[in-house]
């Protein structure tokens, strides 16, 4: 237990350990707000995804980091570009919990119907009628879609991916961190 | 003390903070009440960013995004805007502050500081008596003056060289006596 | 051992650092290459209209189909840069409708995965995606526009859109019936 540090803490005073664990949630909790920041800006509950699967290659591979925005959408404001073809969306569908990244090959929209999209991942023969919803044929774009790709960086995801295969490295990793904070002081 | 205070002398950090929580332990025993009123604001400014972020947590977690973004957007605000606020006080107002205290109307404040690579322990000693002008005193020591090979702290060169530092202490104390290493002064100041 | 950890640590941050910056300015290069795209035709010919089943999962519908050529001359080597990880080139049909008033859909396209891959030729190629909508109907439709749109997918950074050449709106005819009566959409 001494090599960890641990009997450090108990010669700490009350100050000193408040101290101590007010450093390690204030880490935690900016981190968790600049997540939130981001998703307000952005206007997507989850601005930054990673791919998992590898139906939008070569553009995407698994582990890859993407960028979301979801603003601007032809819903919001007629004369921009909003959701078009194209665009790579990130969509979850109701009842399924599983983002899926995928181009947009159609889309319809009337001034009383919501905006349809269809999708296909640039990889796959077929579009995603598949993946949908039993019974829909297109996406709802305002309810389904968490965002449009916007930026692109390579590989960064992949620590996730294996995190989320491997939950006891998940542990193992947090443990760790916790701990280090607690026990170092700069 | 129940546990004679250790350090790891390859980590210069750990030695200054070893040295910077015997001062007050030190100062406690003779008759100093140390004034906390530093580390309090800070420890309530932290908290208040963290249950601000906690409260934001649960929210979104219970009622989903679209719900919550509005109240999400004004406690990412506040968060920020309170991490601000805690900056300034830790750089501004505590800046290396490792002791506040009094004793007999006399007030001191400690700050310390190390340079990195170098192993000296840096005090800045303000002294406020009332009716007087507040002194300065700056003074240094190297940590081997108090530190044995092992990283255990030594009471007594230790207590020395503050009790020496220290204007109102340096006259009274007993310890003055058996210095091995001397404290040099830097500088006095009248500030 | 605390100090190797320590050093380890300041090696990983510094490293990382480093990989940050590097992608960084590899994505604001991007910025230093203008598109300058050359589309030299785009025309549709020989538009009709056929009835079958739709090639969409968990129905039978039968519905109206085009069936469209089209010509195509495009150069696209100005989008490959040392940050370009491939270009998606994708030929659009938008056109007008009563409930559905803005529909667009994609037609064909194709991955181009390098420079020397980066001119595009098409003679009277057919469209590779069936061409049908929302509503079931599409004979009759008036005013149907071809678009050549591309997308550069970087190796890190923005992704970017870009398109040219909206076509002279064409009109398809009613659909073929044995009787040789043409039946239009509403």
């Amino acid at each position: 237990m001494d090599a960890l540090g641990l009997s450090k803490l108990r010669h700490l005073k009350p100050r000193q350990l408040l101290s101590q664990v007010l450093n390690f949630a204030l880490i935690l909790s900016t981190a968790f707000m600049l997540w939130k920041g981001l998703s307000v800006a952005t206007d997507s509950p989850s601005p930054i995804v990673v791919v998992l699967s590898g139906s939008m290659e070569p553009a995407f591979q698994r582990g890859d980091l993407l960028f979301l925005w979801n603003r601007n959408l032809e819903l919001d404001s007629p004369p921009t570009p909003g959701t078009r073809v194209g665009e790579i969306v990130v969509y979850n569908v109701i009842g399924k919990d599983i983002p899926i990244v995928h181009r947009v090959v159609r889309k319809h929209q009337g001034p009383k119907t919501p905006l349809h999209l269809l999708t296909k991942g640039d990889n796959n023969h077929a579009d995603d009628t598949e993946l949908y919803a039993r019974g829909r044929w297109y996406l709802d774009r305002e309810k389904e879609v968490i965002g449009s790709v916007v930026g692109y960086v390579p590989f960064v995801g992949y620590v996730t991916i294996m995190l989320s295969e491997h939950p006891w490295m998940k542990t193992a990793l947090l443990g760790i961190m916790g701990l280090l904070v607690i026990v170092q002081r700069e | 003390m129940a546990a004679k205070p250790k350090a790891n002398l390859h980590a210069l950090p750990e030695l200054k903070n070893t040295s910077d929580d015997s001062i007050a332990l030190y100062l406690k025993s003779k008759g100093w009440k140390q004034n906390h009123t530093l580390t309090d604001v800070r420890l309530v400014l932290g908290f208040s960013a963290v249950i601000i972020a906690g409260g934001t947590f649960y929210y979104d977690y219970t009622l989903g995004f679209d719900k919550t973004k509005v109240m999400t957007l004004y406690a990412v605000i506040a968060y920020f805007v309170a991490n601000i606020i805690l900056t300034w006080w830790i750089w501004g107002m505590e800046s290396g502050k490792v002791y506040v205290g009094s004793k007999d109307g006399v007030t001191i404040t400690i700050s310390s500081h190390t340079e990195k690579h170098s192993p000296i322990y840096h005090l800045k000693i303000v002294s406020r008596s009332p009716g007087q002008r507040p002194t300065t005193t700056e003074v240094e020591s190297p940590f081997t003056s108090w530190f044995d090979t092992q990283g255990f702290l030594v009471e007594k060169p230790f207590m020395t060289f503050i009790s020496n530092s220290i204007p109102s202490m340096a006259a009274t104390t007993p310890e003055g006596q058996h210095l091995k290493s001397k404290p040099k002064p830097k500088s006095t100041k009248k500030a | 051992m605390h100090s190797t950890l320590v050093r380890a640590q300041n090696v990983f941050g510094f490293l990382t650092t480093v990989a940050f910056f590097v992608a960084g300015l590899v994505a604001l290069s991007s910025l230093l290459y203008p598109a300058d795209v050359n589309v030299d035709v785009i025309g549709t010919n020989n538009v009709k209209i056929a009835k079958g089943r739709a090639h969409q999962y968990y129905t039978s519908k039968v519905q109206e189909y085009a069936v469209l050529y089209f010509d195509l001359e495009a150069d696209l080597s100005s989008l490959f840069n040392w940050n370009t990880k491939q270009v998606f080139a994708y030929v659009s049909a938008t056109y007008p409708g009563s409930k559905y008033t803005d529909n667009e859909i994609v037609i064909w396209d194709t991955i181009l995965p390098s420079r020397s891959a980066s001119k595009l030729i098409l003679k009277n190629e057919r469209a590779k995606y069936s061409i049908n909508d929302i509503t079931g109907k599409f004979a009759g439709r008036d005013n149907v526009t071809l678009s050549f749109h591309w997308n550069v997918q970087p190796h890190v950074g923005r992704l970017t859109w870009g398109a040219v050449g909206l076509t002279k709106g064409v009109k398809f005819p009613g659909v073929e019936r044995p009787g040789g009566k043409k039946e239009a959409a509403k």
